[in-house]
């Protein structure tokens, strides 16, 4: 399929160019590459392809009276280190007439590289039985890549020809292949075998004018897992042979149906409801029990939006979801009965937009939204947002915008006294998950755009972002609980901060065109847990992460339409800490330390690159491409595959992401 | 026969009228003409009266202020009622006029270069980033879908001309979504993880995050935001806990943290008993 589909796209191409010589445009190009890696070759290449070989790319237009058909390759090449296709190619033909139908055939290749060279004393990987004791140190290690490839193809058609009635269909199938790491007790890291296919078919027919849209779609999705639902494994220090649960196949149906209907005083009413059923058979091959899955979702929405006279609009919105599990409900499957996740959510609102004089516009809205769950912990949420924004152009120059959007957020769990488990009882009297918490949470944002001179765009933004989870009217839910061995406080996320920093400039004069950015973000949280392990006590957490990006790039015309030259600088930086604090009456087994490094990295990019034209058809670029990363961070620092003190035993996956990479890249593009 | 010659002067004085306006503006733009011509709205027979509307008084007066222009400091309004007259029975376009790009009154042209470029499609993602600085910035992350290469565009996942849903995702839940690629987490499982089952996005951020696998943030404390009641789950995890920390290593803290055992995070099919209930296995 992978050679198949791209010699018949070109042959296509090569066809209709024939056939139409005078009507077609486009470009070939065809180039190469030297690349040198130090160090992990997989983050550097984490979604591409890059390696010394060679490339190329097509793009062709083929334009007629009525008639269009482009094709569009890009990725076409040779990696000389594997000698194979590059693996993330990609072909694209569309073609139709203008308001009658379109059509399109796709193929697209996307890897995703995790790490090369992992390593593994199991036998058999790749498949779905891993055989040896890996807690034997005398047993070899295997090689092997963490990595996958998605494979999708597939097409679509659709038309009108030229009534109000269309039609609509697209068909493709997705292979997904590799190894991916899978954890399992105790600490034990698997090489799972990826082989999955999803197969999709999506049908749509409706009917539609200027006032009225009316169509119905429908969904169909089959998801397979070639290597079935089960990876056999060895267990370490002669544990014998167990089980690992691979993704289950599933099959996937929706229907839908949507209404827009556009009426007096600028109003305009649009609705949509939809219903999808996902199931599967699964047989547990430990116990012999059967399980059929099926849960069902179902959802309705309208919304009416209105400009009845010129400076008022307004916007009314009602939306309801909701997913019913109806699966097999276990009794017992290895001692504990099974459960289901069920969950309603319903919002509605108001938007308001009013415009003012100097070209400034106010708006205003409110949502309310309810959440109803099947956890003990959160069976509701109630959630009150309200916003204010306003936005001014009034200067040719300069135009800005300020919002501010407050929440708050009330929940209710389960009544402790139905609790029987004293653990959860704890949980629930004492914690909050922050996903079901109360809590108040403040959005702030202001952007402003400038343009000083004609040549000159500035621009600013600033975002803050505070959630704080200590809505004192949870205490007074559970008054019949005392809760002052806590101090009144309760365990979970305390708050959470975040400002975020993004400005940006670009200058342009005579040949030069200039861009240079910086970006900051800044994030705290707070947390505060209650330890039982080594003595009983709560301790308390400060997390903060910061990153920043600054850059330019500029483009030079060094003659124009001849000889042109592009530079650009990228640097970005993260780091983060996590600080923890105990009562000074809380017995350690040992002194914790603080975390220094969290997710620390620097990444630096240079890239140059010149353009020449031999002749208005021939185009050569040439460049060059520097990047380095640096990743550090305490939990993977001095990296060791095999820790039988503490019975873990790893692969490697993610493991030192560090490299340092020189591309240099030559192509000739002809442009017909 | 009256009725058939007055159709008949009418369609004369509008192919006439047409091709007198588009020949009279190339005139004086005939760079923009040149590039009309060969534009994909050129090739479908559209001329330029189509969408700045009547020329005769800006022939007779050149101003701007005579004739529809696009572009920065136009009002959007009117400019988006021109692409309307054409586009606006478009079922892809159905909650346009419902949607936040409508409230936030921006211009068709923001995203869609009509002159400049021979197709009018919208340059992903460097048109999105140009105001969606945050999701910029997430999108170049440590860890990230993969968009900058060009693999996901943010269409994939979003129809900027509108939908019912928040962020105006393309499908009714942030699940149904993911899960339209990621169809291998669908389950049903036997053991479901809730806040898996209800939004991918309590975990991950789907543009980028810096820490791996789009989390929100590093392991444990993501998983202790919400498992810090008991257990090996409430422990305050230093950095002396690491690979060379010696006695008090811990395999909750090293590596990939709890993912080094709990790794069926996303639901599980293995029996109960401290297993599949577990997400062990």
């Amino acid at each position: 399929m992978k050679y198949i589909l791209p010699s018949f796209l070109i042959m296509v191409a090569i066809c209709s160019g024939t056939a139409f010589a005078e009507e077609i445009t486009g470009t070939i190009g065809l180039g190469g590459e030297y690349l040198n890696v130090r160090g992990d070759m997989a983050k550097f290449n984490e979604y591409g392809d890059i390696d010394s070989g060679v490339t190329g790319q097509i793009n062709l237009d083929v334009n007629l009276k009525n008639y269009y058909l482009s094709l569009d390759g890009k990725n076409i090449g040779w990696d000389y280190n594997k000698a194979a296709g590059l693996d993330n190619q990609s072909y694209t033909l569309k073609g139709g007439m203008y308001e009658q139908f379109k059509y399109s055939l796709f193929y697209d290749e996307t890897p995703h590289n995790i790490t090369f060279g992992a390593k593994s004393a199991y036998s058999g990987i790749g498949g779905n039985n891993l055989t040896n004791d890996v807690s034997n140190p005398a047993l070899p290690l295997n090689s092997f890549d963490y990595r996958t490839k998605r494979t999708t193809y597939g097409g679509s058609i659709e038309g009108s020809f030229n009534t109000p009635f269309f039609f609509g269909a697209k068909v493709d199938r997705s292979e997904v292949n590799g190894i991916l790491p899978a954890g399992t007790a105790f600490g034990l890291e698997l090489p799972m075998p990826i082989k999955y296919s999803t197969d999709n078919l999506y049908l749509e027919t409706g009917y539609r004018t200027r006032t009225v849209i009316f169509k119905v779609d429908g969904t169909l999705s089959q998801f397979e897992n070639h290597n079935g639902p089960w990876l056999s494994f060895e267990q370490p220090f002669g544990g014998g042979p167990t089980n690992y649960t691979l993704p289950p196949d599933n099959t996937y149906y929706k229907v839908g149906g949507s209404l827009m209907v556009r009426l007096p005083l600028n109003s305009s009413f649009v609705a949509r409801g939809s219903f999808a059923k996902l199931e599967n058979n699964q047989n547990l091959i430990e116990t012999g029990q059967s399980f059929n899955g099926d849960v069902n979702h179902t959802s309705i929405s309208a919304a009416l939006a209105s400009n009845p006279f010129s400076p008022l609009n307004l916007r009314l919105f009602y939306n309801f979801f909701e997913r019913d599990n109806s699966s097999t409900i276990l009794t017992s499957y290895g001692g504990d009965p099974t459960t289901r996740y069920d969950y309603s959510k319903q919002s509605t609102g108001i938007d308001i937009g009013y415009r003012l004089p100097a070209k400034t516009k106010a708006d205003a809205g409110y949502e309310y939204q309810s959440v109803i769950r099947t956890r003990e912990d959160g069976t509701e949420t109630r959630d009150h947002i309200v916003y204010f924004q306003l936005k001014n152009s009034f200067l040719d120059w300069m135009s800005g915008k300020v919002r501010y959007e407050h929440l708050i957020r009330n929940s209710d769990t389960a009544s402790p006294a139905s609790i029987a488990d004293p653990n959860d009882r704890f949980f629930i009297d004492n914690f909050r998950r922050f996903d079901v918490a109360d809590k108040t949470q403040d959005k702030v944002k202001v952007g402003i755009d400038f343009q000083p001179l004609n040549n000159l765009d500035l621009g600013v933004e600033y975002n803050f972002k505070h959630n704080s989870y200590d809505n004192p009217l949870r205490d007074t839910l559970f008054n019949d609980i005392d809760l002052t061995p806590l101090g009144n406080s309760l365990l979970g996320v305390q708050s959470d901060t975040r400002h975020e920093i993004y400005l940006d400039a670009n200058y342009a004069v005579s040949i030069v065109k200039l861009n240079c950015y910086f970006d900051m973000e800044l994030v705290e949280r707070k947390m505060k847990a209650h330890e039982i392990e080594a003595g009983t006590f709560d301790w308390s957490s400060k997390r903060e992460d910061t990153s920043y990006t600054y850059g330019f790039k500029a483009d030079v015309d060094i003659i124009k339409d001849v000889l042109t030259a592009q530079a650009g600088w990228r640097y970005e930086k993260a780091y983060g800490s996590n600080d923890f604090s105990f009562p000074a009456a809380a017995v350690l087994p040992v002194p914790v330390q603080n975390i220094g490094a969290l997710d620390n990295f620097v990444r630096q990019t240079l890239t140059a690159k010149f353009g020449y034209h031999v002749t208005k058809q021939i185009l050569v670029d040439f460049g060059y491409t520097y990047e380095r990363l640096k990743y550090d961070d305490d939990a993977w620092r001095a990296y060791q595959l095999a820790n039988p003190d503490i019975g873990v035993f790893l692969t490697g996956a993610y493991a030192n992401p560090n490299y340092e990479a020189h591309l240099g890249f030559l192509n000739l593009t002809y442009k017909f | 026969m009256p009725r058939i010659l007055f159709l008949f002067a009418s369609a004369l004085s509008f192919f006439a009228g047409a091709a007198y306006a588009s020949d009279t503006c190339k005139e004086c733009h005939d760079d923009i003409f040149a590039k009309h011509v060969a534009s994909l709205h050129g090739k479908a027979g559209k001329d330029c009266e189509s969408c700045h509307g009547g020329s005769a008084d800006h022939v007779a007066n050149p101003s701007k202020t005579n004739i529809i222009t696009f572009g920065k400091g136009g009002d959007a309004k009117v400019q988006n009622k021109q692409c309307l007259s054409c586009h606006g029975s478009n079922q892809n376009l159905m909650s346009w006029d419902t949607s936040l790009h409508k409230q936030e009154d921006i211009a068709c042209v923001a995203c869609h270069t009509v002159h400049n470029l021979p197709k009018p499609f919208a340059q992903e993602p460097a048109v999105c980033f140009g105001c969606h600085k945050d999701i910029r910035s997430l999108a170049n992350n440590f860890s990230h879908h993969p968009i900058i290469e060009g693999k996901v565009k943010c269409s994939a996942c979003h129809n900027p001309h509108g939908t019912m849903t928040k962020a105006m995702i393309k499908e009714e839940s942030v699940n149904q979504l993911c899960y339209k690629c990621h169809s291998d987490k669908r389950g049903p499982f036997v053991w479901e993880h809730p806040p898996v089952a209800e939004n991918c996005l309590t975990c991950h951020n789907p543009h980028g995050a810096k820490s791996g696998r789009l989390l929100n943030e590093k392991m444990p404390t993501l998983c202790e935001n919400c498992h810090a009641d008991f257990d090996h789950h409430s422990v305050a995890y230093g950095s002396n806990m690491g690979f060379k920390g010696g006695v008090n290593k811990r395999p909750e803290f090293i590596g990939r943290s709890c993912l080094n055992c709990h790794g069926a995070i996303h639901g599980s099919s293995a029996p109960g008993g401290g297993n599949g209930n577990l997400f062990f296995r």
